[in-house]
């Protein structure tokens, strides 16, 4: 552990000594990347600072984080809901299938401009992007866990006398939410990258809205540092759902190796 | 004998033919004009060939075909009466300890949490499992949860139980031991038993009756009554007087039935 972080630190301080040399913050001035344009490792850290003492920068963050994850709420109940659908009612799945094929083979941020013109630059906006970018992973692989059900799990736990919505939480969707889970971490990396362009294109806070603000300044240490934040607010969420995959886990694939 | 004769029957098999659409549109018949009584309390073994449609028999019995499936005869039920079923496949959920998989069936008839854990561990202890309980299916060996897809059937009484191929994943040691649990059960309880199987010799040995299923689609070629039902064991069922006698004769009418699908085949 502490040679991993050892390692981590040496890798860091390697590029940003670089990176400072480079930007002309070693010997003053004089470098040939101008910091204007690509920041200044030691400026970036002194912004940072700011950033985090700024009490006007906490509620940014709080929007961003709030729209992710409302996005991938929303997502995780339209993917689950209209899985069930797919296999429950065959015929109004094979109708829908194109479509939703459709429209995952758009790129959804594409969408963005046009949701935000609908439905306005406020909160509703980000959520919407957001939840579009992370349905689609989380709705196939729950698709394909719904469908790899052994049919006689089902029979079998139907003669006891369940019924079908029983069914649905003894048998169906444990077995489902594994592979749901799966999708998850893929899920929310696009979750974040849907509230954070959605705030590009058009919004009143969040971290999006500084990052462009800081741009439209020419704030590169500024921008670098919200960038930093938006890293650190993704790997958290990330560790957060690999902690929920260990949770849900049975072990019998561990044992098996 | 007689007794199953007078009591009226806890199921009633009557004229049951099923088909459905298989590959390509054709239509693959299972079952043709089955019919057979199970008593209360009787144990009765259907035997025949693979894909002469005893799964599908049972299937039927037990209500889940699908709606893919053409049937046409019927199945007569005692009002209000239960069943089990002991599938061919493994059936434990994963992620549930054994303990709480014995007790899904009471789930359904919701029963509260603690009464429900006694009643599963007792049906544990009954079948040797009494330790196990924390533990995951796949920590289990094949014949210990055999044993707890067993518990879970028997852990809500049903009348009749419906048992398809249980014991063929098993060796031979543990299927004996299985066996000798399933005897044992039949005659401690006033429950009916429906087994499918190839295999001669259990039949032969759990059963009050043996109904020989075969042909392409299935129909009942002969039922043969069983004398030796007093036996605790296996062993003993197997050494009772025309034991060997039987299993000759059902061979034969095995292999007759078999050669006459393979020239109709031909």
């Amino acid at each position: 552990m502490l040679l991993r972080v050892c390692a981590h630190s040496l890798i860091v301080a390697v590029i940003g000594l670089v990176w400072e040399g480079l930007s002309g913050g070693l010997v003053d001035g004089f470098g040939p990347l101008n910091p204007v344009l690509f920041g200044r490792p030691s400026r970036v850290v002194g912004q940072l600072g700011a950033l985090v003492l700024d009490p006007v920068f906490w509620p940014h963050l709080w929007i961003t984080l709030s729209e992710t994850l409302m996005g991938l709420a929303w997502a995780l109940f339209a993917a689950v809901f209209l899985a069930l659908l797919f296999v429950y009612r065959p015929l109004l799945g094979r109708l829908l299938e194109p479509w939703l094929n459709g429209i995952n083979a758009l790129p959804k941020l594409a969408l963005a401009p046009f949701l935000v013109v609908w439905v306005g630059i406020g909160f509703t906006s980000k959520v919407l992007v957001s939840a579009s970018m992370a349905f689609f992973p989380l709705f196939f692989s729950t698709l394909s866990g719904v469908r790899a059900l052994d049919p006689e799990l089902i029979n079998a736990h139907r003669i006891m006398g369940f019924s079908k919505l029983q069914l649905l939480r003894v048998v169906v969707f444990p077995c489902a939410w594994r592979w749901t889970l799966s999708a998850g971490r893929a899920a929310l990396g696009l979750a974040l990258t849907g509230a954070v362009v959605g705030e590009f294109i058009g919004a009143t806070g969040g971290l999006g809205y500084l990052l462009v603000g800081a741009q439209g300044f020419m704030a590169t240490d500024r921008a670098l540092a919200i960038l930093v934040v938006l890293g650190v607010l993704g790997v958290g969420l990330d560790w957060a759902i690999h902690w929920l995959q260990g949770k849900s886990q049975f072990s019998f694939f561990q044992d098996a190796l | 004998m007689p007794v199953h004769a007078i009591e009226p029957p806890v199921l009633e098999v009557a004229d049951l033919s099923v088909s459905y659409a298989g590959r390509k549109g054709l239509v693959v018949e299972a079952l043709d004009g089955v019919s057979f009584k199970v008593a209360p309390g009787e144990f009765v073994a259907v035997i025949g060939a693979s894909g002469c449609g005893k799964s599908t028999l049972l299937k039927a019995i037990a209500g889940l075909l699908s709606d893919k499936h053409q049937v046409s005869g019927e199945v007569r039920n005692q009002a209000g009466l239960s069943l089990g079923y002991l599938f061919q496949r493994e059936t434990l959920l994963p992620w549930r300890t054994v303990l709480d998989n014995v007790a899904v069936p009471l789930e359904a008839q919701r029963i509260p949490k603690i009464p429900r854990r006694q009643r599963a561990r007792c049906w544990l202890k009954r079948l040797g499992l009494a330790g196990e309980e924390k533990r995951f299916p796949h920590e289990l060996s094949g014949g210990q949860r055999q044993r707890a897809l067993l518990a879970r059937t028997l852990v809500y009484g049903p009348d009749v139980i419906l048992l398809d191929e249980p014991l063929g994943s098993l060796d031979a040691l543990a299927r004996t031991r299985m066996q000798d649990v399933l005897l044992g059960l039949h005659r401690t309880s006033k429950q009916a038993f429906v087994l499918v199987t190839h295999d001669l010799d259990e039949a032969l040995a759990l059963a009050d009756r043996v109904v020989l299923l075969a042909g392409q689609p299935g129909r009942v070629y002969r039922e043969y009554p069983v004398n030796w039902r007093h036996s605790d064991s296996v062993l003993t069922a197997r050494m009772a007087a025309g034991y060997a006698e039987l299993q000759r004769r059902l061979w034969l009418d095995l292999e007759v039935e078999h050669d006459a699908v393979a020239c109709v085949r031909a």
